[in-house]
């Protein structure tokens, strides 16, 4: 360090370190690379139906949307072709009465506002299944379906995880993946070893119809990261090991997973499926969140 | 990287000229943009790590605030909610942005803002700049939606509690953890 003006060795004082951070922060948004220009970004408003009346809305389709629907397409063929017994190895399973969706409900096509009914998915799981949604959930593009502002200390979510490795610990997770492909017992001993956090002990129960293992993680409201690799613990991160997605915990949070068996392409490949309680969340939010649990179904 | 020199009156004039917008209202929906813009975008850009994101966040709240602006009981409370909406809308895209497709196809795009910085502005020295610059990166979303709207857009721990929908002594804990992450990590940047 050459400046002289700021030494994070030796200052302990963050009075110091706050006016360091600001003047980083204090950015021109002119040199902002990508982002509209004002003039931009009025054409866009004005473009939007009756925001300032008279003036049509064009569809300006982002690259990021162009992908979804390129996606969504793609996603339409599969569930066609599933739907037809020709594309899925299931394994099997015994099979309750289930809703009876059509194929073209595809959970995997909802991004935002998530219709409430009875969908197919097929995405982030080794055994296709069918759930019931209930009306006001938002699904994000990486699966997450949720109720509630993700931000605030009040939301609830669900979603599924192929999980391939596990951070053996998720506060000092850095450099450290521990593969855990195989069986769904291999999983759940992966998680149980897991530190850096409470685990419950394992329960042997029935998730949509099929043996699964239940494992919950509780996080302490005002849990202190401090001396962890991130502020936030990691748990897995994406199948293969890599970090494109992880699955966070906060502080507040429950997360409760089921663990089943499945056969992907002819290898054991167990999912994951994992709801997410918050320390405020509504307890008709989390009833809410206990029927979509309770409406999945494994398909044959 | 976007021009930001045009004048949004500009574009007004365009629409009113087309007789295809309410004039009164294409005038004030420019003055609107004027005023808020810049600050919106340097919110959203700090959450969420993109520019084009963050254009689509700062859209979001413009939209919002717009419509609901006659709504509004005073213009001082305008603002924060405004920011309220950016921040929430540019951290939800940068949670997003986690996903394999996503990422895969819309490869995240590095800011260039450094090296047309003023030298005074400049953290102690470059390498210092850019180990601070790469360190706030590594923050989750949360931690830098508090950091921003805290040290960068100047409300208090309260305010910011209350803008991100977290407990106060959340939005606390988040602050100490960023901070000693920044300063830890600034310590083992290599010189």
């Amino acid at each position: 360090m050459s400046s002289g003006t700021f030494d994070p060795m030796h200052d302990d004082r963050f009075d110091h370190f706050d006016g360091e951070i600001r003047r980083f922060l204090d950015l021109d948004s002119s040199q902002i690379d990508g982002a509209p220009s004002r003039v931009d970004m009025l054409e866009r408003l004005l473009d939007v139906r009756d925001l300032v009346g008279g003036r049509q809305r064009t569809f300006r389709a982002t690259p990021t949307l162009r992908v979804l629907i390129a996606v969504g397409l793609l996603l339409a063929l599969l569930g066609g072709a599933f739907a037809a017994g020709a594309f899925w190895e299931q394994r099997s399973v015994v099979v309750a009465p289930t809703p009876k969706p059509t194929p073209g409900t595809l959970l995997e096509m909802q991004v935002g506002g998530v219709v409430p009914g009875p969908y197919w998915a097929t995405a982030r799981t080794s055994v296709p299944f069918t759930l019931t949604m209930p009306g006001g959930w938002l699904r994000e593009a990486d699966g997450n379906v949720h109720l509630g502002d993700p931000w605030a200390s009040n939301g609830v979510a669900f979603n599924s995880w192929l999980v391939t490795h596990v951070y053996p610990d998720s506060c000092r997770w850095q450099g450290t993946t521990l593969r855990a492909t195989g069986s769904r017992a291999e999983l759940v001993a992966a998680l149980i070893a897991q530190k850096g956090h409470a685990m419950s002990s394992p329960a042997e129960v029935v998730f949509g119809g099929v043996p699964a293992t239940r494992l919950q993680i509780i996080i302490p409201t005002y849990y202190d990261g401090t001396g962890c690799d991130d502020p936030d613990l990691r748990v897995w991160p994406y199948p293969g090991g890599g970090d494109t997605d992880i699955l966070w915990v906060f502080g507040g949070e429950t997360v409760t997973v089921y663990i089943i068996d499945g056969v992907i392409a002819g290898e054991s490949q167990p999912t994951a499926f994992y709801t997410i309680r918050k320390v405020d969340s509504r307890p008709v939010d989390v009833a809410a969140l206990d029927a979509i649990v309770e409406s999945v179904r494994f398909q044959p | 990287m976007s021009s930001m020199h045009g004048e949004p009156s500009n574009a007004s004039a365009t629409a009113i000229a087309a007789g295809t917008a309410t004039s009164d209202a294409a005038i004030g929906l420019g003055a609107f943009v004027n005023e808020h813009y810049d600050r919106l975008l340097r919110l959203a850009w700090l959450v969420c790590r993109d520019g084009t994101d963050a254009g689509d966040a700062v859209q979001v709240g413009l939209e919002q605030a717009w419509r609901a602006r006659a709504k509004l009981r005073d213009e001082a409370s305008l603002r924060p909610w405004l920011d309220r909406i950016v921040v929430r809308e540019a951290g939800r895209i940068a949670k997003r942005r986690r996903s394999l497709v996503a990422r895969i196809f819309t490869p995240r795009r590095e800011v260039g803002w450094i090296e047309d910085e003023p030298a005074d502005q400049r953290i102690g020295d470059r390498d210092d700049h850019m180990a601070l610059r790469a360190a706030f990166g590594r923050l989750s979303p949360d931690h830098r939606a508090v950091v921003s709207l805290h040290l960068h857009a100047g409300y208090s721990v309260a305010e910011t509690a209350d803008l991100v929908g977290a407990p106060i002594e959340t939005v606390r804990s988040r602050l100490r953890v960023a901070k000693e992450h920044l300063r830890r990590d600034l310590r083992e940047a290599p010189r």
